[in-house]
């Protein structure tokens, strides 16, 4: 064995500086270690003039120890502070002077602050018995609670009143005696008011630095102290609160929704509950402005009871159950954990929510009130998470050790990202703007996810950070609130937001930064309008961030150019390319089979893209794969789930799938209606789909309920001179219409014209819309030469709107024709048809089902100018087509095959004229009711082919049952008269009622007088009467 | 009661300490609580009491870990060394492989408690071993304040037995050099 002692002048002068371990701080603790590990004390022994007995205690500031006082006779807790040097001395002895000034019986005294063995002690009141904390462990009342509690409320409220902070409030300072009574202890840190130093200038301190300059536990620091304030009666005021609603609730108070459940467990009165919430206030100001005034709350219960403060008396029971040391660390670092996450919700105070909610109302939208409450949970949700990834991040790094520190700092960006996403959004949707209050649910249901903040491999992915930070922060708030502007609909705004973070960005040079700013520039000006521009820029965004390594900028300009370029301006291939590199992008983050929100919008553009393209298997295959991703990652009910079930049933729709459409919809309409009321108009849109599908189905009764349930909401919430009223308004009048109410339907037309003349101008294309519609009802009710009038300027504002060759135009010139043909101006009809045809056949190609229309039009013409040969190929065409389309019993194909019927009639081909119009009144019949006017109308021109065929008996009824339809209804004047005048020759060929022959041609003739252009039949009519009369 | 207590050796006092002698322990502690106490101490300051403690408690944890014919001294330093590394790399962020023992105490920026100097001499002594790595500063107290045999030593430090009287030198070349450095500037 050899030593080194070499003999070396160093080294024995490095002996000689070997420090000895006899002062009084190695004696504490060695009697501390002692006691834990081996279970005794120590023999007593002499520090100063006291005798120390058994150690109590350490912490960050000293050693507690129990001993006795010769000259007081008694027994003294006796606190040995760390030495700090001789600043910390002076500090600590004023501390000491200031405690000994207070006497209450609520506060445990100070007998005498000295210093021993080069250290600062203080001489206690020795108090027997057990902390708050251990207190509570057996179950108490909460009267009994509550007791305790203003008892350590009137000792607090006894230093406030000398001018003391307490600074360090909290269960285990609080000692219930061997009488009950509580007193408040450990002012280790009071200091007074007037002594505080100035609070920090910088925002925020984090809480373990905040927690060193100014002592206190973080877990129950007020706001202000957090953030680096020295603090003063209030934040004590803060700290009693937290520690009373974790003694009566079993936990420490979180965020404002999380109070609430808490409040719902336990038996507390909610009287009480309030009055700490006003204590637990953020803000200072809030609060109870003195001790007293809380105390004086927290005792005015209804159920008062006088409690007697009795003498102090000290027992002779040890302190049980200090927390072991190591614990007491640990703990220290948890709850350093848990402000830290806390810090992260800092956005959203009650103030917030105040602030959100008078700026929704304050947009004047009528449905404000709803959304502001709908979105709320979204908000605290959110908040919820982020505080508790941001905590669980900090104990992974620090307390369970699963993570390194980088991986912490990474994940503190990633959150920070969010963060400052959730405060743009709050502060966006907090402007009185009705976009925003529209978006509002739909943009906090959007907020960022914080799952990708805790996943260490993702984190790994990330690019590295920047090496200023600060710096970068005012870029990404910038784009946070451009981000916010977007989703709450102010492009114009955001645009230029987004245009000066770019700005700003460049000039740090950080390229992950740079793109994803970029990014943000194209999207807004995709918003806008400005593809051409935005395009370039979405590539630039592209390329700068995959160089970068920034996946996740690449993967989301990737996901924007495909819905651009593939949905929004319809160049499918490039779009879907787009999405394939989206895709490649994604993978690199996260595992394939991983679900994410970010995967679901690649699908889902996909989809839409198939959709424009008119793949709507396809389109909707994928729909449905982001239906089930959503709903797993979302839940069945988030607002996300109905926009995808509203896009499928479009797909559904558009394939006229009405049965699976049908009930996608409803389900959509039912998740609206849970997350953004009942008066909101997105529901309006999914209404109006359903009620479409039912007209389309020839449900017309539960189509117009729907739209009257629709119009009713929107004249409450948009007023009766909007817009979009205006569209359901038309909706309904179209509902009317299909069910046969024409006078009904003309007046609601009639009221969106007048809206729309007004609000929109005389020219706008919705108003030839409205003109159109008031036009068909003019011609049903045979008011031609009104309507000839209405349609022309329908059409010609059109052609000016919209160009020669929309399909809006073909409409506005069918219709024209039409009435011309019915004026019987068939040289003039019959280009109109043409020039219509020929339009939608380039729009839709020929064989698509809105041609059948002009071609029995033009069909018709050919048959009245005896054309019967072009007539019949029209007409068979036509037939071909709406049957194809919507199947052998539609309405529509009822009317193709009158007009077939018609054709074959007038080549004599009745027999197949009969079996035609046949089958058309069985399906008249059976989808518009025994009594439509379609119905008379075929029985017309059964009556017609009978009379042809010799059978005048059957003429006979089939006529009188048309013109009893018709007579009943407000019919046009032609039609009765065409069912009057085909009754008349029925009941002259059967040699029935020939008075009543005469009669009715003479009121058929009277009607045809009525009205232009009937000359042809006219003449017709005078013949037979001129043959009949006479004859007598 | 109280047992007659035999000059038991380290060993032994631990050994029956495990097996629930607490009397044992005690003296077990005793002889090694003021050694420990500095080793803490001298380097991180006064809140150091759950280290200590830490110490003495994996000693019976880990006892399986020292060898019959090892020395108690040498395994319970091993044991602080650790406990003093992991403690500073969770204070100082620093990963799980990363040098720590390669910075000096005033790298790291600790407060650590000293004796009182009483020259200049002393408070130039006491500055240049904050300077120093701390795995050469450890070396230097192991080797003079608490004067375990080479053997003792390496068992602490977990290196060769054979190398332990070269790096003490350098350990020593180290300090007479940033005394070098310290003297020739005007203050400290």
């Amino acid at each position: 064995m050899t030593t080194f002692d070499e003999d070396d002048e160093l080294l024995a002068e490095l002996a000689a500086i070997r420090p000895d371990q006899t002062d009084v701080f190695a004696r504490s603790v060695h009697a501390s270690i002692r006691r834990n590990l081996i279970g005794e004390t120590g023999e007593p022994f002499r520090l100063g003039r006291f005798t120390v007995l058994e150690p109590l205690g350490g912490g960050g500031m000293g050693v507690v120890f129990v001993a006795y006082d010769p000259v007081l006779d008694r027994k003294i807790a006796l606190k040995v502070l760390h030495n700090r040097g001789d600043r910390g001395r002076r500090e600590v002895l004023r501390e000491g002077r200031a405690l000994a000034r207070l006497k209450h019986p609520n506060v445990v005294a100070v007998f005498e602050v000295g210093e021993l063995d080069d250290r600062v002690f203080v001489a206690m009141e020795y108090v027997d018995g057990h902390n708050l904390r251990e207190w509570l462990r057996q179950p108490r009342t909460t009267a009994a609670i509550l007791a305790r509690l203003v008892e350590a409320g009137r000792g607090l409220a006894a230093a406030h009143a000398v001018e003391l902070v307490h600074r360090d409030f909290k269960p285990e300072n609080v000692v219930i005696d061997g009488n009950g009574h509580a007193r408040v202890i450990d002012f280790g840190l009071a200091r007074p008011i007037a002594e505080l130093p100035e609070p920090a200038q910088s925002a925020a301190v984090a809480p373990a630095t905040a927690a060193s300059v100014h002592g206190g536990t973080p877990a129950y620091m007020a706001p202000e102290r957090l953030a680096g304030a020295a603090g003063d009666h209030r934040s004590d005021q803060y700290s009693f609160c937290v520690t009373a609603w974790e003694a009566l609730f079993g936990a420490r108070p979180a965020d404002a929704r999380a109070r609430v459940a808490q409040a719902q467990g336990r038996s507390v009165p909610g009287w009480l509950r309030k009055v700490l919430e006003r204590g637990l206030s953020a803000a200072p100001g809030d609060r109870y402005p003195t001790t007293e005034a809380l105390l004086a709350a927290l005792r005015a219960d209804p159920t008062r009871r006088r409690r007697v403060v009795a003498a102090v008396v000290v027992a002779g029971l040890a302190v049980a159950g200090w927390f072991g040391v190591r614990d007491y660390r640990e703990a220290q670092t948890v709850a350093s954990c848990e402000a830290d996450g806390a810090s992260m919700a800092g956005a959203w105070r009650p103030e917030a929510r105040t602030k959100l909610r008078d700026g929704m109302l304050a947009s004047g939208v009528a449905y404000a009130e709803t959304a502001a409450d709908k979105v709320v949970p979204y908000f605290v949700a959110q908040a919820e998470a982020l505080t508790q990834a941001r905590t669980e991040g900090c104990l992974n790094a620090r307390v369970r050790g699963t993570w390194d520190e980088d991986t912490l700092a990474r994940s503190v960006w990633c959150l920070e990202v969010r963060r400052l996403e959730f405060e743009a959004l709050l502060d966006a949707l907090s402007q009185p703007k009705a976009t925003s209050v529209q978006a509002a649910v739909d943009a906090a249901a959007a907020l960022s996810p914080t799952g990708p903040c805790l996943d260490a491999s993702q984190l790994a992915r990330l690019p590295p950070l920047p090496p200023d930070p600060e710096r970068h922060q005012a870029v990404r708030r910038q784009l946070a609130r451009a981000g916010a502007l977007r989703t709450a609909g102010d492009y114009d705004e955001g645009l230029r937001e987004a245009r000066e973070a770019l700005a700003a960005a460049e000039d740090l040079d950080w390229p992950a930064l740079t793109a994803d700013a970029r990014r943000r520039v194209g999207m807004l000006l995709v918003e806008g309008g400005k593809y051409q521009e935005a395009e370039p820029m979405l590539e630039d965004a592209y390329f700068e961030a995959a160089r970068a390594g920034a996946l996740e900028v690449t993967a989301n300009a990737a996901v924007d150019l495909a819905e651009t370029v593939g949905y929004r301006q319809a160049r499918y291939l490039d779009g879907l390319r787009w999405s394939r590199l989206a895709e490649v992008a994604a993978a690199a983050i996260e595992p394939e089979d991983r679900l994410s929100t970010r995967r679901s919008e690649i699908v889902s553009t996909r989809a839409k893209i198939h959709e424009g393209k008119g793949d709507y298997a396809e389109a909707q295959a994928l729909l449905e794969r982001v239906l089930a991703m959503d709903e797993k990652l979302l839940g069945p009910e988030h607002p996300h789930v109905a926009n995808t079930l509203n896009n499928l049933a479009n797909v559904h729709w558009a394939t006229r799938a009405y049965a699976e459409a049908r009930p996608l919809y409803e389900r959509a309409l039912a998740i609206h209606e849970k997350t953004l009321g009942s008066d909101h108009p997105h529901l309006a849109t999914t209404l109006n789909n359903l009620a479409n599908i039912h007209l389309a189905t020839g449900s017309y009764d539960e189509g117009r309920a729907i739209l009257e349930r629709v119009v009713a909401t929107e004249e409450k919430v948009l007023g009766p001179e909007h817009p979009d009223f205006a569209i359901s308004l038309h909706n309904l009048a179209s509902a009317y219409r299909l069910k046969g109410a024409y006078a009904e339907a003309r007046v609601l037309y009639e009221r969106t014209l007048a809206i729309r003349e007004k609000v929109l101008g005389p020219e706008h294309p919705s108003v030839a819309q409205s003109l159109n519609s008031i036009a068909g009802i003019l011609s049903r009710t045979g008011a031609y030469e009104e309507a000839r009038v209405m349609h022309a300027r329908a059409l010609a504002l059109r052609e000016k709107a919209l160009g020669p060759d929309h399909p809006d135009v073909a409409s506005s010139l069918h219709n024209l024709a039409g009435v011309h043909r019915s004026m019987g101006a068939y040289g003039d009809a019959k280009p109109l048809f043409e020039r219509a045809l020929a339009i939608w056949e380039q729009a839709f190609g020929p064989e698509h089902v809105s041609l059948a229309a002009p071609l029995e039009s033009l069909a018709l013409v050919h048959v009245a100018l005896g054309e019967y040969d072009r007539a019949s190929p029209l007409a068979e065409r036509a037939l071909a087509v709406r049957e194809k389309k919507l199947g052998p019993d539609h309405p529509d194909v009822a009317f193709s095959l009158v007009n077939l019927a018609l054709v074959r009639a007038s080549t004599g081909a009745y027999e197949e004229a009969e079996a035609l119009y046949r089958r058309a009144l069985a399906i008249d019949e059976a989808k518009l009711g025994p009594d439509h006017p379609e119905v008379a109308y075929t029985l017309i021109g059964l009556a017609e082919v009978a009379l042809a065929r010799d059978r005048p008996a059957e003429a006979v009824a089939l006529a009188e049952r048309s013109t009893g339809i018709l007579a009943g209804r407000e019919a046009p004047a032609d039609k009765l008269a065409d069912s009057r005048f085909v009754l008349a020759r029925a009941l002259v060929a059967a040699l029935a009622d020939k008075d009543r022959a005469l009669a009715l041609a003479r009121q058929a003739r009277d009607g045809l007088r009525a009205v232009n252009g009937k000359s042809k039949e006219l003449a017709q009519v005078e013949a037979f009467l001129t043959q009949h009369e006479d004859r007598r | 009661m109280l047992p007659v207590l035999l000059m038991r050796t380290d060993i032994e006092l631990l050994d029956a300490w495990c097996a629930g002698d607490n009397v044992a322990g005690d003296a077990l502690i005793r002889r090694h609580f003021e050694a420990v106490c500095r080793f803490f101490r001298s380097k991180l300051g006064e809140d150091v009491e759950d280290l200590i403690q830490r110490t003495f408690q994996i000693c019976t944890v880990r006892r399986k870990e020292l060898q019959a014919d090892g020395s108690f001294r040498g395994f319970l330093f091993g044991v602080a060394r650790n406990l003093l590394l992991d403690h500073l790399r969770r204070l100082y962020r620093r990963g799980e492989h990363d040098d720590v023992h390669m910075y000096s105490l005033r790298d790291l920026g600790t407060t650590p408690s000293e004796a009182v100097a009483r020259n200049e001499r002393e408070v130039m002594i006491q500055e240049a071993m904050r300077r120093i790595p701390l795995e050469q500063r450890m070396l230097l107290e192991l080797a003079h304040w608490e004067r375990l045999t080479g053997r003792e030593i390496a068992q602490a430090l977990d290196i060769g037995e054979n190398t332990v009287r070269s790096r003490l030198s350098r350990a020593r070349a180290a300090l007479r050099e940033e005394l070098e450095r310290l003297g020739s500037k005007d203050s400290l």
